[in-house]
C-alpha cells in the first residue's frame, strides 16, 4: 500500500507550491472597506496590467488589525503599499519608522496640508465625521448639532458612538483632546457614559443602530452615511460643530513600506491611488468619498470642504496625541473612567 | 528494550511538533514583549472591575451554551441511537449536524440578515447581545455532544440494558444506566463546547456582545498592539486546557475508543418515549433554525441587492484559496495524526503528556498563536516559509492537530488487542505493521481524521485572518471583511457559497463511507 507515501509526496508538493506563490506583482494592505477598495484596486490592474494581492481589515479592528501587521511583519516586509482609512495608522508607521519617502508627482494637485513635506504619506479622497440622525426616533426632539449633544441629557440613553480604541472614532477623540485639552476631553468622556451613551463596537454598528432606530443618533463617516442613506433609511445627516470646532475631515492616506518586496509597482499603485482618477472613482462609488483636489467632478448634492466649516488639525501633532491618549481611550472602552490627567500631563 | 525506545522516539516527535507549532510562537510572542511594560498592565487588567465582570459574562455565556447543548444533544443523540431510518429523520439530523462544520459566524449571519429583512429593529435586544450569542452559538456547537453522546451511547452493552429492562422501567433504567454510562462523553463535549465559545471572536463582534475574546483580540489589533497582554490573558484557558485533558483520560479510563461515527441501534422501547418525543421534536427545532438561518442567506445571496450569479462567480477565487489552505493542513494532519495517533493509543501516559502542547493550541485563540507564528516565521532567512501559504498551513495545523489526532488515536483504540498481538509477528517493523495493517484496517477512521481536519481547515477565521498570503483571503474571511459597508446580497453570496462546499463534502464523505462500508 503506497497511500502514505503519496500523501507525504502530496503534501510536499502542495508546501512547496506555497513557498512559491510569493511572485504578486504589488502587495496592498488596506483598511477601507473592501466594498469600495477592491473595485479601485480592479480597476488599476486593468489599466497597468499589473496584479495586486490585496489583504483586507474587517469592520471591527479597522485599521490597527492591518496596520499591527505591519509592525509584527517589519522585520521582513511582505506589503509594498499600505492604504489606510485615516492618516493616523499612516502616521504611526512613520513614527516606527517603517516608511520610506516617496514624492509622487501625481499628487501634485492635492494640498499641502493633506501630505508631508518630507513625502512620507500623502492624502487623498476624504471622508467626514458626521452625525447620522434617525429622523423617525428625533420626533419632536431638537436635533443635535455638535459633538457636546452626546452629553445632553434630552437624549440620555439614545445615542452611540463606536468603540474609540478602534478606526476613526479613536482619531476622532485624537482630535478632541488636542482641541480641547486632556482635562474637558476626560471629562467629555466621563459625561458619556454618565449619559449613557451606547458603545457600539464600529461605526458600521452605529449606523445599524441609528437606522434600526434603537438610538436617535450616532457619529459616523460619511461613507458610512452614503450607505444608510442608499438604503432608504430614515434618516438625515447632519455636519456637526457648524457654529464652533468645525467637522472633522479625514482623509484616507497612502505610504510606501520600507524595505518594499516590490517598490516599482508599489510607486504605480500610489500613483494611481492618488491621482485625480482615483478621486472621482471614489466620489462616485457608493462611499461617496470626498475628493481633496479642486475641480474634481462629483455627484449632484456631495459637499465637498468647500461647502462646509472643515476642523483645523495637524495630523502630525494628532498622531502624536493619539499614540498617548489610546491607553486611556481602551481602558475606558473597558469600562474604566477617564478620569483626571495624571501629574506632568499638560493641557493643551 | 526496543519498543520502549521506539515509544521514546515517537514521544518525542509528538512533543516536537507542540514545540514547533505552539509553544515556540507562543514563547517567541512572551519574550519579544518582556522588554517593554506590557506584562505590568497584566495584573491591573485582571483585577479591575470592568475585565472581572467582562470574564464572568463571557463565562456564563458559554456555561449556559454548554447547558443548553447538553439539553438539546443528549435526548436527540438516544433520539438518533434508537434507530431512526427513515429519510425525513436523516435530513433533519443531516440539517441540525451541518451548523457544526460552519464558522459560526455565517450561521449568525443568516440570522441577523433575517432579522434585518422581517423587522428592522424588533428582537435585537435579544439577538444583538449574549442571549443571541448564545443560540447561535449553540445551535452550531449542540451538533458535537450530539455526536460525541450518540458515538459512546452505541458502545452501550444492549444485552445488558435489555436485562436491566425486565425488572425496571425505561425511566429508570435511563437515569441509572444509560446517562451515567454517557457521562465522560457528555462532559468532554460540554467542555469542548465551552471553550469554543469562549475563544470566538466573530460572533460576538457581529452582535455587537463584549466578549472576552474579543479583548483579546483587541490587544493584537488596537493601536497600542500589546501582544504579550493578549496572551497573558489566555492564562484561564491553561485551567480549562487541563480540565479537558483530565476528562479526555477518564474517558479514554471508562471505554476504550468511542469515535467510530458509526452507531448501532438501541431498541427503543429501552427508553422512555417521552425522550424519544424531545429527540424528535428538538430534531425539527434545531433544523429549522439552521433552514432559517440558511435559506435567509441563499435568498439574499440569489437574489438579493448586490447578489446574485456574479457576486458567486467573485467569491469563487475565495473559494479556491479556502480549499488550497483547507486540504494542504488536512493532508499534513493526517499524515501526522496517523502514526502518532497509533503510537498515542498504545502508550498512555508519556504521549497523553506530550499531546499538551496540541491541547493547548486548540485552546488558544487562534489570533495569538497566528501571530506568534509571524514572529517566530518573517524574517529574511525564513522567507521561503512565511512567503507563501506555508505558513498559513503550519497555523491551522498548530490551532487543529489536536482533535484530528485524538480522532485517530480513538480509532486505533478500536484494534482488538488480539490484532495487535498477530501484527506483531517476527519479521514485521512497526512502519511496516503500520503501513500494510493497520493502516487499511483504519481507512474509515482516518478518512474521518481527514475530514475533519479539512473542515476545521474550511471554518477557520480567527488564525487565517493573521495569516492570510496577500491575495489570498479565504471564503470566511471574505464574508468578515465584505461585511462592513457591503450590500445584503454579496456577503451573503460569499457565506452560501461556504455552505454549499461544506455541505458538498459532507455529503462526498457519506457517500465514499457508503462506498467503503459496502466493499467490506
Amino acid at each position: 500500500m503506497k497511500a502514505p507515501a503519496v500523501l507525504l509526496a502530496v503534501t510536499t508538493l502542495a508546501l512547496a507550491a506555497g513557498c512559491h506563490q510569493q511572485q504578486a506583482a504589488v502587495v496592498v494592505y488596506t483598511s477601507v472597506d473592501q466594498v469600495f477598495s477592491e473595485p479601485v484596486l480592479q480597476e488599476f490592474a486593468k489599466r497597468t496590467g499589473t496584479r495586486v494581492n490585496p489583504v483586507f481589515d474587517t469592520e471591527e479592528t479597522k485599521s490597527t488589525g492591518i496596520l499591527n501587521r505591519i509592525i509584527a511583519e517589519a522585520a521582513s516586509p511582505r506589503a509594498d503599499v499600505f492604504w489606510s482609512n485615516d492618516p493616523i495608522r499612516s502616521l504611526v508607521l512613520v513614527r516606527r519608522g517603517l516608511v520610506q519617502a516617496y514624492r509622487s508627482p501625481a499628487a501634485a494637485g492635492i494640498p499641502a496640508s493633506f501630505k508631508a513635506p518630507d513625502g512620507s504619506w500623502i492624502g487623498f479622497s476624504a471622508r467626514a465625521r458626521v452625525l447620522l440622525v434617525n429622523t423617525r426616533a428625533l420626533g419632536d426632539l431638537r436635533a443635535p448639532s455638535g459633538i457636546l449633544d452626546y452629553t445632553d441629557p434630552r437624549f440620555r440613553g439614545r445615542a452611540a458612538i463606536a468603540n474609540p480604541a478602534f478606526g476613526t472614532t479613536t482619531v476622532h477623540l485624537a482630535a478632541l483632546f488636542t482641541a480641547w485639552g486632556e482635562q474637558k476631553a476626560r471629562r467629555f468622556l466621563d459625561e458619556l457614559r454618565r449619559n449613557q451613551v451606547r458603545l457600539a463596537s464600529s461605526n458600521g454598528e452605529v449606523k445599524r443602530l441609528v437606522e434600526n432606530g434603537e438610538v436617535i443618533f450616532g457619529l459616523v463617516d460619511t461613507d458610512d452615511a452614503a450607505v444608510a442613506l442608499a438604503n432608504g433609511s430614515p434618516v438625515k445627516v447632519i455636519y456637526p460643530d457648524q457654529e464652533g470646532l468645525g467637522t472633522l475631515l479625514l482623509p484616507t492616506t497612502v505610504v510606501m513600506i520600507k524595505g518594499a518586496p516590490h517598490p516599482e509597482a508599489g510607486r504605480r499603485l500610489i500613483d494611481f491611488l492618488v491621482s485625480a482618477d482615483s478621486e472621482r472613482l471614489l466620489a462616485f462609488a457608493p462611499c461617496r468619498q470626498i475628493p481633496l483636489r479642486p475641480g474634481v467632478p462629483v455627484p449632484a448634492g456631495m459637499r465637498t470642504p468647500d461647502h462646509f466649516k472643515t476642523m483645523k488639525v495637524d495630523y502630525g501633532r494628532l498622531a502624536e496625541a493619539l499614540e498617548r491618549i489610546h491607553p486611556l481611550l481602551r481602558d475606558w472602552a473597558e469600562g474604566q473612567p477617564a478620569g483626571q490627567p495624571a501629574a506632568g500631563q499638560v493641557d493643551h | 528494550m526496543k519498543r520502549a525506545f521506539h515509544q521514546l522516539r515517537l514521544s518525542f516527535l509528538l512533543s516536537g511538533f507542540g514545540l514547533l507549532l505552539v509553544l515556540l510562537p507562543v514563547g517567541f510572542l512572551l519574550l519579544g514583549s518582556l522588554a517593554t511594560r506590557e506584562p505590568q498592565a497584566v495584573p491591573k487588567w485582571l483585577l479591575s472591575s470592568g475585565s472581572l465582570e467582562l470574564l464572568l459574562r463571557s463565562l456564563l455565556v458559554a456555561g449556559a451554551t454548554s447547558l443548553l447543548s447538553l439539553l438539546l444533544g443528549v435526548p436527540l443523540a438516544l433520539w438518533w441511537v434508537a434507530g431512526h431510518k427513515r429519510r425525513w429523520a436523516r435530513l433533519l439530523l443531516g440539517l441540525h449536524l451541518l451548523p457544526l462544520s460552519l464558522p459560526p459566524y455565517t450561521v449568525a449571519l443568516g440570522f441577523a440578515q433575517l432579522l434585518g429583512r422581517l423587522a428592522p429593529g424588533a428582537g435585537a435586544g435579544f439577538f444583538y447581545g449574549p442571549g443571541g450569542l448564545t443560540l447561535v452559538m449553540t445551535i452550531c456547537l449542540s451538533p458535537l455532544v450530539t455526536l460525541l453522546v450518540a458515538a459512546f451511547a452505541a458502545r452501550l452493552d444492549g444485552a445488558a440494558l435489555e436485562a436491566a429492562a425486565l425488572s425496571r422501567a425505561p425511566a429508570p433504567v435511563l437515569l441509572r444506566i444509560v446517562l451515567p454510562a454517557l457521562l465522560p462523553a457528555a462532559a468532554l463535549a460540554a467542555l469542548v463546547v465551552f471553550v469554543l465559545t469562549l475563544g470566538e471572536v466573530a460572533v460576538p463582534q457581529l452582535l455587537r456582545t463584549p466578549s472576552w475574546a474579543v479583548t483579546v483580540f483587541s490587544r493584537l489589533a488596537d493601536l497600542s498592539y500589546a501582544p504579550a497582554q493578549a496572551t497573558l490573558r489566555c492564562l484561564p484557558l491553561l485551567f480549562i486546557a487541563a480540565l479537558v485533558a483530565a476528562a479526555c483520560q477518564h474517558i479514554d479510563r471508562r471505554a476504550r475508543g468511542s469515535l467510530g461515527l458509526r452507531v448501532r441501534r438501541i431498541a427503543p422501547a429501552l427508553l422512555p418515549s417521552g425522550l424519544l418525543w424531545a429527540g424528535r421534536l428538538l430534531a425539527v427545532l434545531l433544523a429549522l433554525a439552521t433552514v432559517l438561518s440558511l435559506a435567509t442567506l441563499a435568498t439574499n445571496g440569489i437574489a438579493g441587492p448586490g447578489g446574485g450569479l456574479g457576486a458567486l462567480a467573485a467569491s469563487l477565487p475565495a473559494l479556491a484559496n479556502s480549499l488550497t489552505y483547507a486540504t494542504t493542513a488536512a493532508l499534513v494532519m493526517l499524515v501526522v495524526a496517523a502514526p502518532l495517533g497509533f503510537y498515542w493509543s498504545h502508550s498512555r501516559a508519556p504521549a497523553t503528556l506530550a499531546t499538551l502542547p496540541l491541547l493547548l493550541g486548540l485552546v488558544l485563540p487562534g489570533v495569538v498563536l497566528a501571530l506568534g507564528l509571524v514572529i517566530q516565521w518573517n524574517r529574511p532567512a525564513t522567507s521561503w516559509l512565511y512567503g507563501g501559504t506555508t505558513v498559513a498551513v503550519l497555523g491551522l495545523v498548530g490551532h487543529y492537530l489536536y482533535l484530528p489526532l485524538r480522532a485517530a488515536k480513538l480509532g486505533f483504540d478500536r484494534f482488538p488487542r488480539a490484532w495487535i498481538d498477530a501484527a506483531r509477528l517476527p519479521g514485521r517493523g512497526p512502519w511496516q505493521r503500520l503501513r500494510t495493517i493497520y493502516l487499511p484496517l483504519s481507512r474509515r477512521v482516518l478518512l474521518t481524521a481527514g475530514l475533519l481536519g479539512l473542515l476545521l481547515g474550511l471554518r477557520d477565521v480567527d488564525t487565517l485572518i493573521v495569516l492570510y498570503p496577500p491575495g489570498g483571503q479565504t471564503l470566511t474571511i471574505r464574508t468578515l471583511t465584505l461585511e462592513a459597508n457591503s450590500p445584503a446580497g454579496l456577503t451573503a453570496a460569499a457565506a452560501l457559497l461556504q455552505v454549499g462546499t461544506t455541505a458538498t463534502l459532507l455529503w462526498l464523505l457519506a457517500h465514499l463511507r457508503g462506498i467503503m462500508e459496502g466493499r467490506k
